[in-house]
């Protein structure tokens, strides 16, 4: 407990500056026809991404953990499964937390990864776990589903909601986990031979 | 009554690397040898990553350790110069670095090809650096930091390390392989007809908006894709790819669990043994490292010299211990009096030897090395017992020890259980042949299909006469682990008696240097002896077709070299290399000259000081 509030302190404006953010998309109107109001989401879009980017990186090392990692990626998760799955929200303002959500995760997912991968050799079993639940996914999507090319190519790609952000994460993730890869073992060789 | 010269252990051949050679040679020679020649997989990437993954996390291995101690500063400066003085003594080329652990660290010496690091709990370091100068309890301090630096001088500090990494990343990678491999072909198997199907109308509609010329290209390539896929569809026989896929890896995660049960804790037990033989090497005493083993106080052995205890062990107390990761106290005090207690009695080596027969006999008959053995697989794994009992009676021929009777029970026990195996399977198949003949013609067509890594379709696998293959698998197989015993006692036999020859040569110039490579030259040509002259001679009746150039090139080869023995063993066996006086008998530990009193061969003896002269008397 002690340490979350000397981090909220240590970073305070960029929380106040989050939370501000955060109460003003309640705020947003649900007329999506205006001008000014689409310019106001995307400013506050902008402050979102940037002040939480900027919490993560300052307060990296807490995010070399599996927990932190896996966050982002839950988060993504739930959110694309929203909105894939054609549940309705009746909440406007709620529906496009949601939305946001989405949309930052797919900043904060190559940021947490980054960070993790950057302190932690964990490159390879990485690509390892995430090679095998991408084979077996499909396997298993194409099993239930039939054609999935077809689905995708159709309107109905909501049904493989589940599976649609595997490769998304795949290209987010994998070349970070490669460029993690190459890195370290130059690290490893350059000990070795110091 | 114990001989009161001391065998030196580091003369001959190390237990350690051997069995390294063994690990390394199994696992990653299997893999290599498997990426040449087709196959239904790719096995040349799986090669390379498992080669570059057991390297990378061995020479990462120390960083986990390092991490979580802190590098020794000048309040360990005595302690410090005392390991930097030990290293000199033992002459190491490089001295490791002190690293203070944390309470609970065990002390231990860990590290890379070129990293070297020796931990100590934080308590245990300022114990010793205050206790260094105490006269009383300096000589046992000595000898726990030289038993440490004795890990690096040997090696076995890495050698254990990466044989440790290797088989981790082995079973892991395998593991992967496996399930991912699997994924894949079941997949293929799944889109390739839907994908064949496809209408990319759709696509192309799309594409075709922003640029035609995209499309048409996109277009053509489909279409040669679809060809080629079709093609490829209809040759193919998935289940036997996934099959050739199983089979092949599946045998490193079975061969790996036994590598580290048997071979892996056996390397950590020896190592501890090496490390004990150098401290006593080292100060020409075993009283210091048998009282920090035993924790019996210096002054009370001085008083009551410690003697051999011969514990009454049954085959299960001998089987518990095999999977101990440290040898009992027992062994190791045993071993400071006698280092011949160090090496493996039969029952040992036939676990170890035994094991490494059913081994090859997993990987060898797999699919990745099947071809390489061809007609007569029992040849590998009986050559491969050849070398390593060679090697391993060395031990008991310095000593002049009877090694008949030990022979043969060890050679009972290798050949017996391969013979327990082969009744096994093909005790299996007769039965399958009266419940389910069309069962056991199916496991045969696929398992043919693998082993000559054939994933198609063809007729021409199955067998029309089932009886009569299975008539003709009993003749050709049983009769094998027999004719294997005869041949490797007999080879062994005379392996004996040439290694006994030639270490009667007692004035070979610079025999220290060079008469154990005429052993391993001897023991090389030993080994074409047998799988290019007696194997084929012996197994005549049952195979059609061996290599007649090879045999006579063999032949010629052993014709040149008896000669070449015949002349060095009347130029130099049985002389005194003082005073060439002619000596009788085989050569044992602690011969001396009857003339001169000169001892032979001191190479191979622990020079004594009085300590281990009263020893066992």
């Amino acid at each position: 407990m002690k340490t979350f509030f000397s981090i909220i302190l240590k970073n305070k404006y960029a929380w106040s500056g989050l939370c501000i953010d955060l109460i003003a998309f309640f705020f947003t109107l649900s007329d999506k026809n205006n001008i000014l109001n689409l310019v106001y989401l995307i400013l506050l879009l902008i402050i979102m991404l940037c002040t939480s980017t900027y919490l993560i990186i300052i307060n990296r090392k807490y995010f070399t953990n599996w927990i932190s990692w896996s966050i982002p990626i839950l988060l993504f998760y739930i959110c694309n499964l929203i909105n894939d799955s054609g549940i309705i929200i009746k909440q406007f303002n709620i529906s496009l937390f949601i939305v946001l959500i989405l949309f930052n995760s797919l900043i904060w997912i190559p940021v947490t990864s980054g960070i993790m991968l950057w302190y932690r050799d964990v490159g390879v079993k990485i690509i390892a776990w995430y090679s095998a639940i991408f084979i077996w996914s499909f396997v298993a999507a194409w099993k239930i589903h039939g054609n999935i090319l077809e689905i995708w190519s159709s309107s109905s790609s909501g049904v493989l909601w589940w599976l649609n952000p595997i490769p998304f994460f795949g290209f987010m993730v994998i070349p970070l986990c490669i460029f993690s890869i190459i890195r370290f073992t130059y690290l490893i060789i350059s000990e070795e031979f110091a | 009554m114990e001989n009161k010269y001391k065998i030196n252990v580091f003369a001959l051949p190390s237990q350690t690397s051997l069995l390294l050679f063994i690990i390394v040679t199994v696992i990653i020679g299997a893999i290599i040898a498997g990426s040449f020649g087709q196959s239904p997989i790719l096995i040349w990437p799986l090669a390379f990553g498992l080669i570059f993954l057991s390297l990378r996390s061995f020479l990462s291995s120390p960083d986990n350790i390092k991490n979580k101690s802190i590098k020794a500063g000048d309040d360990f400066l005595v302690l410090k110069q005392e390991i930097i003085k030990l290293s000199n003594k033992i002459k190491l080329k490089s001295i490791p670095q002190l690293l203070i652990g944390t309470e609970n660290s065990d002390i231990k010496v860990f590290g890379s090809f070129r990293r070297r690091y020796l931990l100590i709990p934080p308590k245990k370091a300022l114990e010793w650096q205050k206790e260094l100068n105490n006269p009383d309890k300096q000589s046992i301090i000595q000898a726990s930091l030289i038993h440490e630096l004795y890990h690096i001088k040997t090696g076995d500090y890495w050698k254990t390390e990466y044989a440790k990494n290797l088989l981790i990343s082995s079973f892991l990678f395998m593991l992967w392989a496996i399930f991912v491999l699997s994924g894949l072909i079941v997949f293929l198997q799944l889109i390739t007809p839907d994908f064949i199907q496809f209408d990319f109308s759709i696509i192309i509609e799309k594409i075709s908006k922003f640029s035609p010329e995209l499309a048409n290209i996109f277009l053509n390539k489909i279409d040669q894709l679809k060809k080629l896929v079709q093609e490829r569809y209809k040759t193919t026989n998935f289940f036997l790819v996934l099959h050739f896929t199983v089979n092949s890896l599946l045998p490193f995660i079975i061969v790996g669990f036994i590598l580290w049960k048997l071979y892996l804790k056996k390397m950590l037990r020896m190592r501890e043994l090496y490390a004990d033989a150098g401290v006593v090497n080292t100060q020409k005493d075993i009283l210091p490292i048998y009282s920090s083993i035993t924790r019996i106080p210096f002054n009370i052995l001085k008083k009551y010299p410690p003697v051999i205890i011969n514990p009454k062990s049954t085959i299960w107390n001998k089987l518990k211990a095999l999977n101990k990761n440290h040898p009992d106290k027992t062994r190791r005090t045993n071993s400071l009096i006698n280092p011949n207690h160090i090496f493996d009695d039969w029952f040992d080596m036939a676990i170890l030897v035994g094991s490494l027969v059913l081994i090859l006999d997993i990987v060898l008959l797999g699919p990745l090395t099947m071809l390489y053995i061809g007609f007569m697989p029992m040849h590998f794994p009986t050559l491969a017992c050849l070398i390593i009992i060679s090697i391993s009676l060395l031990p008991y021929i310095v000593q002049n020890k009877p090694i008949f009777k030990e022979l043969c029970k060890l050679l009972a026990f290798i050949e017996g259980l391969r013979l327990v195996l082969l009744i096994i399977l093909i005790g299996s198949m007769i039965i399958r042949l009266f419940v389910s003949p069309e069962d056991l013609n199916n496991m045969l067509s696929i398992a043919v299909a693998s082993t000559s890594r054939f994933a198609g379709f063809s007729d021409n696998l199955g067998y029309d006469d089932l009886t009569g293959f299975l008539i003709q698998a009993i003749i050709f197989n049983i009769p094998q682990p027999f004719i294997m015993f005869v041949v490797l006692l007999m080879s062994l036999i005379f392996s004996a008696f040439i290694t006994r020859r030639i270490f009667t040569w007692y004035s070979f110039p610079q025999a220290e240097k060079y008469l154990l490579k005429i052993v391993y030259i001897f023991f090389g040509i030993n080994f074409l002896i047998v799988s290019y002259i007696m194997i084929p001679i012996t197994t005549i009746l049952l195979q059609t077709n061996y290599n007649i150039p090879m045999f006579f090139i063999v032949f010629i080869i052993t014709i040149i070299c008896g000669a070449m023995f015949v002349y060095y063993n009347n130029k130099y066996a049985c002389y005194c290399p003082e005073c060439k006086y002619k000596i009788n008998g085989n050569y044992y530990i602690g011969k001396k000259c009857d003339s001169c009193d000169k001892l032979l061969h001191s190479w191979l003896i622990i020079t004594n000081n009085e300590n281990l002269d009263s020893l066992g008397k």
